[in-house]
């Protein structure tokens, strides 16, 4: 499922989490919010699956 | 999860979630009004950095206001304040158990930062098609849960 948590604390301190996202779809997803929020100055982590470009849990076989 | 995003100096981008926000402030008590093209008040009158602004939050319960000016490297509007003797703070901000001075600044204007951030947030996803549920937890925090419709 995919999901985009954020949390904000009682500072106004944002972190958004893309999850089950793969590949830069989860960009496209969060570009706005991040937007709107920071005025595009946000600081971003990639995580593995960002550079996967098949969706979690299927394996890519590779023959030779 | 693909990417984790930090935001540590909220930009006011959207008006119409600031309203919402000064709302809610209202809603929680704190007498305040948004004026547009208005000084808002500080210390000194001719007080640097606090001339006229595009948006001015009248805080009715205290000396200062706030302004909203905008800052072309950012894209949007920040927020400035005289934070002297915490008159700004008791009104939008969120008193902090910490001493950490950097805490406490930032900590001057919280709730407003937050209650910005929440409609802002809410009002973007909505208008991408996004369903979202707010939860406030009780150590002030909010978090919203965002999932495709």
């Amino acid at each position: 499922m995919r999901e985009i948590v954020i949390d904000i604390s009682r500072f106004g301190d944002i972190k958004i989490d893309a999850q089950g996202f793969t590949g830069t779809s989860c960009d496209k997803a969060t570009e706005q919010l991040e937007i709107v929020l920071g005025g595009g100055q946000a600081k971003k982590t990639k995580k593995p699956e960002y550079y996967s470009s098949n969706p979690v849990g299927i394996e890519t076989k590779l023959t030779f | 999860m693909s990417h984790t995003t930090y935001i540590n100096d909220v930009v006011v981008t959207d008006i119409g979630a600031l309203r919402a926000a000064i709302e809610e402030l209202k809603n929680n008590g704190v007498r305040c009004d948004l004026l547009e093209n208005a000084k808002p008040r500080a210390y000194y009158q001719s007080q640097s950095g606090m001339g006229q602004a595009p948006y001015v939050l009248q805080l009715k319960d205290s000396r200062y206001d706030v302004g909203f000016y905008y800052d072309e490297s950012k894209k949007g509007y920040q927020a400035r304040a005289d934070l002297f003797a915490g008159e700004v703070n008791k009104q939008v901000g969120d008193f902090c158990s910490t001493d950490d001075y950097k805490d406490h600044d930032r900590g001057s204007m919280g709730k407003l930062y937050k209650l910005y951030a929440v409609h802002a947030a809410t009002r973007k996803a909505i208008q991408q098609g996004y369903t979202v549920r707010r939860i406030n937890k009780d150590d002030g925090s909010v978090q919203l849960r965002v999932l495709a419709a």
